[in-house]
């Protein structure tokens, strides 16, 4: 810990050299750097994962889930990857862990029924202020409903890798990383995704 | 003739992922084809409008509560294997090893003293449970040994109950120093012993 200097956290809270630092500081033990790395990464894990499972309370946990397993694993990261990627892989193996889990508890097949019981409400707080009108506002929301409804439509694999690559926007290298899987799986899923998402969104787009 | 151009590269041109060469080559190849020109114009709308509004970050509620929570679970997973563990571990090096040899040896012992008695006897020994004492031969509670022996079927069972299945990865090496030549029966006594201590 003695060759690791103080952490100055740069205003941007993805700078992966501010990562290396406070990851370094946590490997010896400091709950504090972790803390702050948990601050840092909470955001994007708690809505990845909502985004994948669409149940703000199961989420909440499996955030936590993802955060108490990196710190155990901790000691094994070796940078060689992002901190963050790693991360989405950890989200990755815990939320299909838990669908599997459902699972075996006779909720549902291992497919969309267990990752949409609920729905994003679309008027939530997390919805982006962009200053529109009124009209306009309502027209994105709209929009994003459609969206997300057509998301949830998709197997969970060809979510994720949309989720990963145009929300949380991941290069394909890191997509399949975090899912475990080759570039040329992730690109194929991507472009049956994509077709998928535009016949159920033909309405919304065929217009413009 | 397949007029199609070919998957992997259609869908790295739909993302935006081909360049110079590549690019020029392939949209020549697709001059024709304005139904993939419409497609590619979805997409990147499609891909703006994810962009846009699905939210990439978002706060877990209570964000401090998160926080705190994870750094109390962490804590208490740190005290408790350190517990849990040095438990398991004395049973696992110590108990199950010393159980089974002793158990192992006592029934053995049995075994040359029954055939000594039945020898002197001048008759062969009928196959017969002998049951060892485990306050004596075994250390843990609940664990008895019991031994079959015939001359006529030549063979020698040996059958210990109530212990606890050692698991397959277990190391004896590390727990067991194994002697040769002859110290024979005695040998594994003191084998016991020295594997103990360790």
């Amino acid at each position: 810990m003695g060759s690791v200097g103080p952490v100055v956290l740069d205003e941007d809270v993805t700078d992966p050299a501010d990562d290396a630092r406070l990851v370094a500081l946590a490997q010896g033990g400091d709950m504090r750097s972790y803390d702050a790395l948990v601050t840092r990464h909470r955001g994007r894990i708690f809505a990845m994962i909502r985004n994948m499972i669409h149940q703000e309370a199961e989420a909440w946990d499996l955030a936590q889930e993802v955060f108490i397993k990196a710190w155990q694993a901790l000691p094994r990261f070796e940078a060689k990857a992002r901190f963050s990627t790693w991360l989405y892989r950890i989200a990755h193996n815990v939320v299909y862990d838990w669908a599997r889990k459902k699972r075996i508890e006779g909720v549902g097949e291992f497919n969309d029924e267990v990752f949409e019981r609920d729905r994003i409400d679309p008027g939530s707080m997390t919805t982006p202020d962009t200053g529109e009108a009124p009209d306009a506002a309502m027209a994105r929301g709209e929009l994003r409903e459609k969206i997300e409804a057509a998301l949830g439509k998709l197997t969970p694999e060809h979510r994720e890798v949309v989720l990963l690559k145009d929300v949380q926007g991941l290069a394909y290298k890191e997509i399949a990383k975090v899912v475990g899987t080759s570039i040329g799986t992730v690109m194929s899923r991507l472009f049956y995704a994509r077709q998928k998402l535009q016949i159920m969104l033909k309405h919304e787009y065929e217009s413009r | 003739m397949n007029t199609n151009p070919d998957e992997t590269v259609l869908a790295r041109w739909l993302e935006d992922e081909l360049e110079g060469a590549e690019l020029a080559a392939f949209e020549q190849t697709i001059s024709g084809r304005a139904d993939l020109h419409a497609q590619q114009t979805v997409v990147r709308a499609m891909r703006k409008d994810l962009a846009e509004l699905i939210p990439a970050v978002e706060e877990p509620a209570y964000p401090d509560f998160f926080n705190s929570r994870v750094g109390k679970s962490i804590r208490e997973q740190a005290a408790r294997p350190a517990a849990s563990r040095a438990g398991r571990r004395s049973w696992e090096n110590w108990w199950m090893p010393a159980t089974a040899v002793a158990g192992m040896a006592a029934a053995f012992w049995l075994g040359t003293k029954t055939t000594d008695r039945a020898e002197l006897a001048g008759s062969p020994p009928p196959a017969r449970p002998v049951v060892a004492q485990p306050g004596i031969y075994t250390p843990e509670r609940g664990v008895d040994a019991e031994w079959f022996s015939s001359d006529d079927a030549g063979a020698t069972v040996i059958v210990l109950k109530g212990l606890d299945a050692i698991p397959d990865n277990m190391d004896f090496s590390q727990t067991v120093g194994l002697q040769t030549g002859e110290q024979g029966t005695a040998g594994m006594a003191t084998t016991t012993e020295g594997g103990v201590r360790q």
